[in-house]
């Protein structure tokens, strides 16, 4: 006993289990982006990531290029089918733009929660621990990612950026648990005499139909390993939910836009207490192949809370910087 | 004479060619599970790649003590703030890793084989430990034997067959560093 454990040894062991504690604990409760020193050692190393990644992901591309062209046959057949009904949709979304661009010229608005920019970008590296579920993409405050940005991979929202770097980024998944900064405010589209469309006349009409639709608001904060599927809560809306009525987000959280697909309802039960709707989303995008990402940002500057005061000051005439604001609170209450 | 101002330059290659090699492994972990984690996640079960433990077990115990606790706490360190920015859990593990690995080498015949079998032992232990921290912290939200059954085993399978693709050329990087062989450290 005591050749192994004198009291120096003890000592030791002891201080060194305070400080990975403190250390650990100073690391979970922060609030604010990493130190410049973290930055540093995250971007030399995703450097030296790239260095290794760019050869691999060439390989990879070549066999699936490969792949794709062995598919062209059945891709293009698909495609044809839709060719004609993409045409119809881009002479209605034409004229739904202008008409949109007319009022907002009218209202004097400048972007509505729906609008975003789109940088891209490729995962060098994904957490192989896998109890955080976190990805670093080659893109930084260099590039205009900012924290809270939402993230989308395949067409679907993926989870959000948590940390950044002047040369890479962050991005913490929805699939993490205990995602304490990461949950996604999200809504459903439910027509009110019910409907049988399809999930694909769903996503065409999503925008057009709004004023013949319910707007189910629920809060996507969690995700099922075992099954692989997003949860959505907090629905007070007794409206009817059913398989295969699409989750969009809803802009209402803090830097995420406005109709970013989440998944497509796979299941609906009742919440814990029975009280609340539990929805069960199959994600858009898969979650275990990301590769390529795109980080959205948001053109309208302020999340709705904070914009309720600057329309309680509409009145004011001279408000130049506040336009954003307004235009964003006109939208996000339609 | 000529022995003496050699040596100078082994202990930098000492410290430079394992350094590089655990920086391969750590960024390796990381890009293979972007390429590969649909091949690696299969329903519940998921496996995990390590070959930076592996790499790290494998030169404990041929480096110094001092060498391996040195490179213990810089990769755990790294790892922990370029994967997830939660400082010390790996930092914690892999020195812990090392002392046992410390603890073992004064007590038992080495070989690839017992080599192997030690190894179920730390990687059981080092798993449980990063588990455990996450569990405490609320990101492992499975009880511990769900963690064993869909974590642990697949990636000791997993694991288990890079240990025996890596175990030749690391052992042959090893000699070409002049390390002491692991027949010198049987008892």
């Amino acid at each position: 006993m005591n050749k192994y454990l004198s009291n120096k040894k003890l000592i030791g062991i002891l201080i060194s289990v305070i400080a990975i504690a403190a250390l650990i604990a100073l690391s979970v409760n922060r609030t604010k982006n990493v130190n410049p020193v973290q930055q540093g050692v995250n971007d030399i190393t995703s450097l030296a990531s790239q260095v290794i990644t760019a050869p691999v992901n060439a390989v990879s591309n070549t066999f699936e290029a490969v792949d794709n062209l062995m598919h062209t046959y059945d891709e293009n057949k698909h495609l044809k089918s839709r060719i004609q009904k993409t045409e119809e949709l881009q002479a209605q979304l034409d004229a739904v733009e202008a008409e949109q661009k007319a009022l907002e010229d009218e209202l004097q608005l400048s972007h509505s929660l729906s609008e975003y920019e789109k940088i891209h970008g490729t995962v060098i590296s994904r957490n192989p621990d896998g109890w955080i579920d976190q990805l670093v993409v080659d893109r930084g405050s260099e590039n205009g990612v900012e924290i809270g940005m939402a993230v989308m991979s395949q067409n679907g929202l993926v989870g959000r950026v948590t940390e950044v770097s002047p040369l890479s980024a962050k991005v913490t998944l929805m699939t993490t648990a205990n995602q304490r900064d990461n949950l996604v405010s999200a809504e459903i589209h439910v027509e009110q005499a019910g409907s049988d469309q399809t999930v694909d006349e769903q996503e065409e009409d999503h925008n057009e139909k709004e004023s013949t639709e319910e707007i189910v608001h629920g809060v996507v904060e969690g995700y099922d390993q075992n099954t692989k599927r997003l949860i959505m809560e907090q629905i007070t809306s007794n409206a009817d939910l059913h398989e295969g009525q699409v989750v969009y987000t809803s802009g209402l959280s803090n830097q995420t836009p406005r109709s970013l697909i989440i998944g497509t309802i796979d299941e609906v039960t009742s919440g814990d207490f029975g009280l609340t709707q539990r929805v069960y989303i199959t994600p858009a995008a898969d979650f275990d192949d990301i590769r390529y990402v795109t980080i959205v940002k948001r053109l309208a500057e302020k999340a709705p809370e904070d914009m309720e005061a600057s329309v309680q000051n509409e009145d004011q005439p001279e408000q130049d910087d506040q336009d954003v604001e307004e235009s964003g609170t006109a939208n996000g209450e339609d | 004479m000529l022995k003496k101002a050699v040596r100078p330059m082994a202990k930098i290659k000492q410290f430079f060619i394992p350094f590089f090699l655990f920086l391969f492994f750590l960024l390796l972990d990381g890009m293979v599970n972007v390429q590969f984690n649909s091949f690696f996640s299969f329903r519940s079960a998921e496996m995990v790649l390590r070959t930076l433990f592996i790499a790290l077990y494998l030169f404990s115990f041929r480096l110094s003590h001092q060498q391996s606790l040195v490179f213990a706490l810089l990769f755990g360190l790294l790892y922990d703030c370029y994967f997830t920015s939660i400082l010390g859990i790996h930092m914690a593990a892999l020195v812990i890793v090392v002392i046992l690995v410390d603890w073992i080498k004064d007590r038992a015949h080495l070989n690839i084989l017992t080599l192997g079998f030690f190894s179920i032992f730390i990687y059981l232990f080092y798993a449980s430990f990063v588990f455990f921290l996450n569990h405490w912290l609320g990101f492992a939200q499975m009880s511990y034997w769900t963690f064993l059954i869909s974590r642990f085993l697949p990636s000791l399978v997993l694991n288990t067959i890079f240990y025996f693709i890596l175990y030749s050329p690391l052992q042959m990087i090893m000699n070409g560093l002049d390390l002491p062989p692991l027949e010198k450290l049987d008892i």
